[in-house]
């Protein structure tokens, strides 16, 4: 509880019953502490961390959008293309949640065992789709004028 | 006598930041979306799901100095951090709102196609 060592563990975890077998068994998903490789350093821990919160508010926001775009009154849009746009923007925020957390698992191991980190996956697809439905609902809107 | 920091990136308050800001926005999102709903007098299914995430948001920000004392002494102590259960818990919440929101899209869209 006190400050010992604020500074100097930094970045060297001694981790002495994980750093034996290094490679081998990137097959273990769901353990950190029984996983190969050794503890990376804490602040990259702490961002990928950070990573998977944000990945996890994006698909809040998504829903959000999503569950105001079904619920203007039915008279603003044209209903089969508000529907489309609610059903993409559900649909993102799904996949965004539904990959955050096997991301999180993946990012961790490639970190522990210091292998390049899993290319950020979808990234375009939350990319265009976005700014798809933002650009209909912007056109809708001028339409509606 | 407040302990110094343990990097000048400020990390695991820039972590607490974080954690706080999705479980605010989990069980604020989930109560208005859940009160909406009830509103609104559509199918009560989702409004299931929105509480349930509003729920665990709210147990998340309960969580939220237990969670970060114990990465401060993990940081000063040299200890592996782990979390694992309070990121599941926030998987699992986010997944309800998921849920809950495209059951709501789709039940809204049916209802005003057919209509």
């Amino acid at each position: 509880m006190n400050a010992q060592g604020s500074r100097g563990t930094r970045g060297s975890h001694p981790d002495p019953a994980h750093t034996a077998h290094t490679t081998d068994a990137a097959h273990t998903v769901h353990a950190a502490h029984t996983a190969p490789g050794k503890e990376p350093d804490p602040r990259f821990t702490l961002a990928n961390e950070r990573t998977f919160l944000t990945w996890l508010s994006t698909s809040l926001a998504l829903s959000a959008g999503g569950v105001a775009m079904a619920a203007v009154p039915a008279a603003a849009f044209t209903p089969w293309l508000r529907t489309v746009m609610a059903v993409v923007l559900v649909m993102l925020a799904a996949v965004a949640a539904g990959m955050a957390y096997p991301r999180w698992r993946r990012v961790q191991r490639a970190l522990r065992t210091a292998r390049p980190l899993p290319p950020p996956a979808l990234a375009a697809v939350f990319g265009y789709g976005v700014a798809t439905v933002a650009v209909l609902a912007l056109v809708l809107i001028l339409l509606a004028l | 006598m407040p302990r110094p920091l343990w990097d000048e990136g400020l990390q695991s308050e820039r972590t607490r930041l974080a954690w706080v800001r999705t479980a605010t926005v989990l069980a604020a999102g989930g109560l208005g979306a859940a009160g909406m709903v009830l509103r609104s007098g559509a199918n009560p299914l989702p409004a299931a799901a929105f509480v349930l995430a509003t729920l665990l948001g709210g147990v998340l920000l309960a969580r939220t100095g237990v969670r970060y004392r114990r990465v401060q002494r993990a940081l000063h102590e040299g200890r592996p951090l782990d979390h694992r259960a309070d990121a599941v818990l926030a998987w699992y919440g986010v997944l309800a709102l998921a849920a809950g929101a495209a059951v709501f899209v789709v039940a809204e869209s049916a209802a005003l196609l057919t209509r």
